[in-house]
């Protein structure tokens, strides 16, 4: 039985643990310091080996980032009312078909290049700008694309519902507002 | 009849709370039904939380994009945004939708309301059934996962076609496909990646990008868009077979605008908006047809006033309407 | 659209308030990031310091972490950045040549640091090697194959079941009993 908690620690070094053994694995090691300390010497034979190994070592380096952490609040997210109501279904991986990622060359969708110092403040959060001045629309534009979207994204909210099926025509169009037809 | 409609879609707004405690049992039942296949589709694309990569067809483009959805005690979150070419994204909650174009270096914001049942309560079905044929043609595998496929085919050229591919061990939707009403296709979906199920964190629900710098656009002046009063003193004075009033509300759409009005015409399935709205002198109008993927929108200009039909049906269904909305 | 990384759902739930998750991580990386904190902070007591700041600075920024790079090149720049803030504090001059966080996965280190460890220090780390080199030598071959496969030419379980021409799962289960045959000789010197 242990054996098996050990091979998993193993693959989890080598992030080739599957999917479903994550959880629980994650669980165990949360609970027990053996398992972490084991944990911590499978990963040092690691680094040893791809010549990863500080001059002096000091295996015991991220108890004293945890005992440093309790300082720390935890960070908080809403947890979900929901959780105990569904009952949660285990995350399923959907293959891709092939045929698909033949034709999809995906882009990132990052406009700015990620924050490197934490120290800096972090972006503003969309909603902040609510608050903020909203410049009046350019004179002649009620009925420019901006203004056509106005009507799109009010009558999405009355479809019935699909989810966000109508906003994905919103995203995934270049409206071609012009139309005399 | 019509007010009937309209008490209905009073409904589900004071029941939005009712119907999450029930949640629970309704999801436990096998559905036996199409209606109840797509009742639990619409229940589990509300509740879950979920987080996939899908393919979008349309026009003979293939498009990637992503949506990430929460449901908790502080309502639905959700966010929506493409992955292939410029990184439009839709961020949806209780109180506000925004839409963030940076390709028109535009956001803009409207108020979010309670989503729309799907219609699969036995008398919405049998008010449904003139005009849609609703049907349950069997099992099919979407990547590998067992699906119900439930179709919902039109009786004539005003309405689209659907087909649902429902996941039978979670009643997601893994694929969708719209239809013309001879059965060619105009749009699909499917779901190459998903997760159901797990924790979403904070930041997959945070926008991407921060609308610095762009032209924002709000929706509406703070009057409460809830009020209905009295009759629009427009109307539309042929719809096609089975499209009634449902709501009529009047409301600013445009920053600076005047109150527009805003009629909304159902089939039970399908709706349509009309929007007439004064024209502003400096204002350009949008006449003729529009289209996006299955979205169809249709302008006139009639009395100094821009009118706007919009929705999720044919060209034809817009055109039609537009052409004969009148004053009353 | 294969497996996630274990990264990412440490990550997750460390956003989710699961501060054990981050002890895992941070047992991870800390080796190869005070290591790197080496190239800049010579001594070993100051390096270790820096190494703690970096990563609790890196626990309070979680919740800004999107997921667009991997956890390990987002913590190597936090590393490198509170490295050289250190020394600017300390008025020391960093070192010209920056390591590019795309190579961090690559980057070999450890060279020129042995000049700046003491001798008793360094005795350590050889003789940690030593030990583990020793031990390999000593395994049976299938067991030797599946670790040198996957820790000196960086297979995965996939590539190295190919090569070998066995089961995934035989794999996994070799090079785990690789690994608990120098634990066993490991554990008595670190205790």
């Amino acid at each position: 039985m242990k054996e098996k908690l050990h091979e998993q620690l193993s693959a989890l070094v080598d992030d080739e643990l599957e999917a479903a053994e994550q959880a629980l694995l994650l669980r165990q090691i949360g609970a027990d310091p053996l398992l972490r300390e084991r944990l911590a010497r499978y990963q040092l034979v690691s680094d040893a080996l791809q010549n990863h190994l500080p001059p002096r070592l000091d295996i015991g380096f991220h108890d004293s980032v945890q005992a440093a952490l309790q300082a720390e609040p935890a960070i908080h997210v809403a947890s979900s009312r929901f959780a105990g109501m569904v009952k949660p279904v285990a995350g399923l991986a959907v293959a891709a078909s092939v045929a698909v990622v033949a034709v999809l060359s995906l882009q990132s969708i990052r406009t700015e290049a990620p924050s490197s110092t934490p120290a800096v403040a972090s972006a503003p959060v969309v909603q902040d700008y609510l608050r903020a001045e909203i410049k009046a629309p350019p004179a002649g534009s009620p009925y420019t694309p901006q203004g056509l979207n106005a009507y799109l994204v009010n009558h999405n909210e009355y479809a019935v519902n699909r989810g966000m099926l109508p906003y994905v025509r919103l995203v995934g169009h270049e409206m071609n507002v012009d139309g005399k037809q | 009849m019509a007010s009937n409609k309209i008490v209905k879609w009073l409904l589900p707004a004071l029941l939005a709370v009712a119907a999450a405690v029930s949640l629970q049992a309704e999801a436990d039942i096998p559905p036996d039904s199409a209606r109840q296949w797509l009742g639990n589709m619409s229940r589990s694309l509300q509740s879950l939380d979920y987080d996939g990569t899908f393919v979008y067809y349309h026009d003979g483009k293939l498009e990637a994009m992503r949506i990430v959805h929460q449901a908790s005690a502080g309502g639905e979150k959700e966010r929506l945004m493409s992955l292939t070419g410029s990184a439009r994204e839709v961020l949806r909650d209780d109180k506000a939708v925004t839409c963030i174009m940076p390709d028109k270096k535009s956001v803009m914001v409207g108020r979010s309301r309670p989503r729309q049942p799907f219609p699969d309560v036995p008398a919405d079905l049998d008010s449904l059934s003139p005009y849609y044929q609703l049907q349950d043609v069997g099992e099919d595998r979407v990547a590998g996962l067992m699906t119900r496929v439930i179709d919902i085919t039109p009786r004539d050229k005003y309405r689209y076609g659907y087909r649902f591919w429902i996941d039978t061990a979670n009643y997601m939707l893994l694929k969708f496909e719209l239809s013309a009403v001879d059965g060619t296709a105009i749009e699909q979906v499917m779901f190459t990646d998903l997760r159901v199920g797990d924790r979403i964190p904070a930041a997959a629900l945070e926008p991407s990008l921060t609308g610095e710098g762009y032209n924002w656009f709000r929706q509406g002046g703070g009057e409460n868009p809830a009020a209905a009063p009295g009759q629009p003193e427009w109307t539309v004075k042929q719809t096609p077979a089975g499209f009634v009033m449902t709501n009529y509300q009047r409301k600013r759409l445009h920053q600076g605008g005047e109150p527009a009005e805003h009629m909304v015409f159902s089939d039970g399935l399908a709706t349509v908006s009309v929007y007439v709205e004064k024209m502003l002198d400096n204002s350009t109008a949008f006449t003729g047809l529009s289209s996006m993927g299955a979205m169809n929108a249709y302008g006139a200009v009639l009395d100094d006033h821009q009118v706007t039909v919009v929705g999720e049906v044919p060209a034809a269904t817009v055109q039609s309407m537009a052409r004969t909305v009148g004053r009353r | 659209m294969g497996e996630r990384s274990i990264d990412q759902a440490l990550v997750e739930r460390v956003q989710q308030g699961d501060k054990q998750a981050f002890d895992v991580l941070v047992l991870k990386y800390q080796n190869k990031i005070i290591q790197l904190i080496y190239r800049y902070v010579h001594d070993p007591d100051e390096a270790r310091d820096v190494a703690q700041d970096a990563f609790i600075k890196a626990y309070k920024a979680i919740d800004r972490f999107r997921g667009d790079s991997a956890f390990y090149t987002w913590i190597y720049r936090i590393a490198i950045n509170t490295a050289k803030n250190h020394l600017v504090a300390s008025a020391r001059r960093p070192p010209k040549n920056d390591i590019d966080a795309q190579d961090a996965e690559q980057y070999e280190g450890a060279m020129g640091l042995k000049e700046y460890a003491t001798p008793e220090r360094l005795l350590l780390k050889d003789e940690i090697q030593a030990l583990i080199a020793k031990a390999i030598d000593e395994l049976p071959d299938d067991l030797r194959t599946a670790i040198i496969l996957r820790e000196l030419e960086g297979l995965s379980y996939e590539e190295i079941a190919q090569t070998m021409e066995c089961p995934i799962g035989t794999v996994r289960s070799r090079i785990f009993r690789a690994r608990d045959a120098i634990d066993t000789r490991l554990k008595p010197l670190l205790d």
